[in-house]
């Protein structure tokens, strides 16, 4: 078995573009639930706003700026409404509310009503230009023997790891201020918050709203990388998110991009473990090639169930700082 | 962490241990080993082509394949694909993803002397395919049009189906929301749990490898094998997390990352393909005038509403039954009034499974069986208990037949494809308006 | 405000504490009342949680809140402090009519309550807990966040958060998370976070409950030193000795209603505060002497 190839290409995915733009997904999530408690499972909405919020007026032939705009406003405007509607539920509630809002949210898009301006099930192509036109790079590939990107992936990766630098350092500046300190206070009782003069609706309300200008930057980095397709903005995302988030540590301020480039690592290393192992027959009958996909899957989410269980705290994290343990 | 704060830790690695273990064996055991990719099923349509041999004898049609027919589908203008019936009359076509498809037969590649009933026709404008959906078209061929429906006999056709829909959904959540009551886990991975009942039932009946009992019979064991497992996964998971104090948010999301090992393991063991069980996959819908419903379905729906019915009395008569209320209602109070309650969770998780285990069942009969059937039908379950009110049984049962009506009526309406959105929207509304449901007892606002 | 009520002036508040009700009936009218109660009724179905006619709390002194279990007593706190929906009636907060207004809003007029179980913010440190509380963080608003001056003003709060640890003695406790405070500590934390809100009036639901009594002795300390500071107060209690101790004014509630108001002399010698407590087969009064 190529143990260095399969590390390599695992090494590879967990900088690459989409693990930035988990990253950048999983820091707007840990604002809104390592921080402010809320229980989102619907954060591929703001993704997913961000993503379709782009490409549609670029797809139309806006400028690259008002087309990023464009997609921020989108997520912005979603979590408006979805806050405003649902941020003065119980929590368990907003948890049921945000993934039936997601789900609504990737059937419309896709629907065939929908089509002239989202593209339906075939979403949109070839909107990007602008945005690989600015590209300084040359054409070609970059890098050390198989660790190498083309051009679009380093430019997709400079721009990226570049919002992550300035979104940890903004999201540092944010919960390490009065107002972030309200937001964790919030989190552990909202009713001593209440008690204390503080409009808990609100800050919950920009909490979120924030979390999705985050998510908002996840999507149209995804839509430059990957084009845009509905069926890739499922709730099956916000959850791998959360594993990311999980592995990295809620509530500190590095975790979703440890986590991210962790998960992915993860992903693309299993991913190759699998198909090797069974390509080499290790399994016997048991398992055919086309099942490393899913046995892949089936190991994150294992993954997902123990980290809840035994390190709440993330892989690095300090059990003090435990957001998710024993209420 | 260090292992002495969770001493339930070395069952909890079991118990994850004996799942897995448990459903590898089955998968070798039992099912065909698949051979589709991992990740999503890719929809098509297809059909036969074939026409009804006239002058045969005895009680049963004949058919006579039509070969050598090409089929064209296309979306917008632009053509998908082409196809040409084969020998058994058969045709398909890939397509990349669901949506509404026309289909054109090409009238001029018909062998002389057969066309089509209504030459009208050869084009199906409006063909929509689900997602993972093979959809079936059929062309139909020989003298004589079929009648149009009339408004009555669609709607109270969309009704009947809506009732039908609604039982399976019923049975489904009634499971969810008593074991939210008595818990307050939101458990997502519920929908694995309508999925397990189904694919062990396939297991029994119909795969090659199992004891293929009837399908009738194949039930009783299902439901003990889901019962049993509900139970060993409130012994091995649930409880110590309980005993531990959990968070109900960590408790969530562990149901989550156990909904992704089930599923996988399902598409793994079972295969990423649609099947149907080989007892009653195919039927002959009975005309009743302005119905006209399968008799699976007929069966379906008022074995569920007896069913159903059944589980409403033993909840209001029997001991059990009214300690599982109670602790539902208020867990603190209950508990302090004498009810063993760890020991009613553990019997609405075993009572649960199985109950949703037989929807699954029913699900499978009255559609079809794939490794993402219950991860569909979970947000429609939610939808259901928010409705009728979270926590409660009898409000599952109402929300699980109004979600069932809503969705399927909508589609007089409106598109077909919304048809989930519909039901998705009512939910939200439902929380909006009053989250505590229709039936609910408790305050859920914040 | 009630018209009945209205002639009151501000007067200095060293003056109004000593001068207390002439008469001691239920419902008597104050000289100075900063929190008025007018046909205040919290009804779930046909069981009248709280029913009360007319209730005054004077400025600037301390009144005892007493009553059997079921009384009402924490129902009539959620409903002064908005934190539970009115059914009939209104509440007045100095001359502000505060029924309807959310419970945030009522908290920053001045009427800053606590809860009968202690709820430290268990993963924010001590200080972050009473930092949290203060009502002048200038970095509170989000549009402020990025700029510099928020640091400055911080400082101050800071200053102001550290005198009152040093009053709570919990100040080597400072940067610890306050979830590894022990239980009387946690209480300490919440006085002394109530009082970094700079209220005009706390009230204190059970603030004896589940602690030693040389903590309680403490704790009432805390609670005379309040109204030396011209902050009014207004607390729940079981233990009729803490009553007798530090309260100028004593309430009794029985089923929804006040019984009895008075001295904690008159109240404690009235035959329907006895009645209720006998009553009552849930609760008793605690007197020690």
């Amino acid at each position: 078995m190529d143990w260095i190839g399969i590390t390599v290409a695992a090494l590879r995915a967990s900088v690459g573009p989409v693990a930035v733009a988990y990253a950048l997904a999983g820091l707007g999530l840990n604002l809104q639930f390592g921080y402010a408690g809320l229980w989102n499972y619907g954060h591929v909405v703001a993704v997913a706003a961000g993503a379709y919020g782009a490409a549609i007026p670029l797809e139309a032939g806006a400028t690259l700026m008002v087309g990023v705009l464009c997609g921020v406003a989108a997520a912005l405007v979603v979590s408006l409404f979805l806050g405003v509607a649902a941020l003065r539920l119980r929590l368990d509630y907003l948890a049921i509310a945000t993934i039936a809002f997601g789900e609504i949210f990737r059937q419309v898009v896709r629907s065939n009503w929908a089509e002239p301006v989202t593209g339906g099930v075939f979403g949109i192509q070839q909107f990007a230009r602008d945005f690989f036109d600015l590209n300084p790079i040359s054409e070609g590939r970059y890098g050390w023997g198989d660790f190498s990107f083309d051009h679009r992936s380093l430019w997709l990766m400079i721009v990226g790891w570049t919002l992550i630098v300035i979104g940890v350092l903004a999201m540092y500046m944010l919960v390490h201020s009065p107002w972030g300190r309200t937001v964790r206070a919030i989190r552990e009782d909202e009713q001593v918050a209440r008690s204390l003069g503080k409009n808990v609706f609100f800050v919950r309300l920009q909490s979120f709203m924030i979390g999705s200008v985050f998510g908002a930057f996840a999507g149209v980095l995804l839509a430059f990388a990957n084009n845009v397709n509905p069926d890739f903005y499922s709730l099956i995302l916000t959850f791998w998110v959360y594993t990311a988030l999980l592995i990295g540590g809620i509530g500190r301020v590095l975790g979703p991009v440890v986590g991210a480039v962790v998960f992915w690592f993860l992903f693309q290393w299993f991913d190759g473990f699998m198909q090797s192992s069974i390509a080499e027959g290790w399994y016997g009958n048991l398992l055919q090639t086309t099942d490393a996909g899913p046995f892949r899957f089936m190991l994150l989410g294992l993954i997902l169930v123990l980290l809840v269980v035994l390190r709440p705290q993330g892989f690095f994290g300090d059990k003090d700082e435990a957001l998710l343990d024993a209420s | 962490m260090s292992l002495a704060k969770f001493p339930h830790f070395k069952r909890f690695i079991w118990s994850i241990y004996l799942i897995i273990l448990g459903a590898v064996f089955i998968g070798a055991m039992g099912f065909p080993v698949s051979g589709a990719s991992g990740q999503e099923t890719s929809e098509s349509i297809k059909g036969r082509l074939e026409i009804e041999d006239t002058e045969a004898q005895g009680p049963r049609k004949v058919f006579t394949p039509i070969s050598g027919v090409r089929v064209t589908v296309s979306q917008d203008g632009r053509e998908i694909g082409t196809a040409t019936s084969d020998g058994s009359g058969e045709w398909s076509v890939g397509i990349p993803s669901r949506g509404t498809y026309q289909v054109r037969l090409h009238t001029d590649t018909l062998p002389t002397g057969i066309t089509l009933t209504d030459a009208e026709k050869s084009e199906l404008p409006n063909v929509l395919v689900d997602e993972g959906q093979s959809k079936t078209v059929r062309f139909n061929f020989g003298p004589g049009t079929r009648d149009t429906v009339s408004r009555l006999e669609r709607i109270s056709n969309l009704v009947l189906s809506g009732l039908r829909f609604g039982a399976i959904i019923a049975m489904c959540s009634v499971g969810l929301s008593l074991i939210y009551g008595v818990t307050g886990l939101v458990n997502f991975a519920h929908g694995e749990l309508v999925t397990l009942g189904a694919l062990v039932a396939y297991y029994l009946h119909t795969s090659a490898a199992g004891p293929q009992m009837s399908l009738l019979l194949a039930i009783v064991p299902t439901l003990i094998i889901c019962g049993l497992f509900g139970a060993s996964m409130e012994m091995g998971i649930w409880r110590p997390l309980r005993k531990r104090h959990t968070s109900l948010i960590a408790l969530s999301l562990v149901s989550i990352g156990l909904g992704f090992v089930l599923r996988y393991i399902f598409a793994i063991v079972f295969g990423v393909e649609f099947r149907s069980y080989s007892d009653y996959s195919v039927q002959d819908p009975v005309d009743f005038g302005w119905v006209s419903i399968a008799p699976k379905n007929m069966l379906i729906l008022i074995v569920s509403v007896m069913l159903l019915a059944a589980f409403g009395l033993f909840l209001m008569l029997t001991r059990t039954g009214v300690g599982i209320r109670a602790v539902a209602s208020n867990r603190e109070l209950a508990s302090v009034s004498g009810i063993n309650v760890e020991k009613v969770i553990m019997g609405v998780w075993i009572l649960g499974t199985a109950s949703t285990a037989l929807g699954g069942i029913f699900l499978g009969i009255s559609e079809r069986l794939d490794w993402r059937m219950g991860l569909r039908l979970l947000l429609l379950m939610f939808a259901a208990i928010v409705l009728g009110g979270l926590g409660t049984a009898f409000g599952a049962m109402l929300g699980g037949f109004l979600i069932g009506l809503i969705v399927e009526v909508s589609t007089y309406w409106i598109d077909n494809e919304f048809k989930v959105v519909v039901g998705l929207a009512v939910l939200v509304l439902m929380l909006f308006v009053r989250p505590k449901g229709l039936l609910g007892y408790r305050e859920r606002a914040a | 405000m009630p018209p009945e009520a209205m002639p009151v002036e501000a007067t200095p508040l060293e003056a109004t504490s000593a001068v207390l009700p002439a008469e001691s009936r239920p419902g008597v009218s104050k000289p100075n009342p900063i929190l008025t109660a007018r046909g205040l009724v919290r009804s779930f179905g046909a069981f009248k949680a709280v029913d009360i006619q007319n209730l005054e709390i004077q400025q600037g002194v301390i009144t005892a809140l007493i009553g059997p279990n079921g009384a009402g007593k924490t129902t009539f706190f959620n409903l002064a402090t908005g934190f539970d929906d009115t059914s009939e009636g209104s509440c007045w907060f100095q001359d502000q009519r505060i029924t309807g207004l959310h419970n945030y809003q009522i908290a920053r007029l001045g009427a800053v309550r606590t809860f009968q179980n202690t709820r430290a913010l268990t993963r924010l440190t001590v200080m972050e807990n009473m930092l949290f509380a203060s009502q002048q963080q200038f970095g509170e608003r989000l549009h402020r966040v990025y700029g510099a001056k928020w640091r400055r003003k911080e400082q101050k709060e800071k200053e102001r958060a550290r005198e009152l640890l040093d009053r709570f003695a919990l100040t080597h406790m400072a940067d610890e998370f306050a979830g590894t405070l022990s239980g009387g500590q946690r209480k300490l934390l919440e006085m002394a976070r109530a009082l970094m809100a700079e209220p005009t009036m706390v009230l204190l639901d059970e603030p004896l409950a589940g602690v030693n009594p040389a903590l309680g002795e403490t704790i009432l300390e805390h609670i005379l030193a309040l109204k030396a500071g011209g902050t009014t107060v207004l607390f729940i209690e079981h233990d009729m000795s803490a009553v007798r101790k530090v309260s100028d004014w004593v309430i009794c509630l029985a089923e929804g209603r006040v019984i009895a108001e008075g001295t904690h002399g008159e109240v404690g010698q009235n035959q329907l505060v006895l009645d209720a407590y006998l009553g009552s087969t849930r609760g008793g009064m605690s007197d020690d002497e």
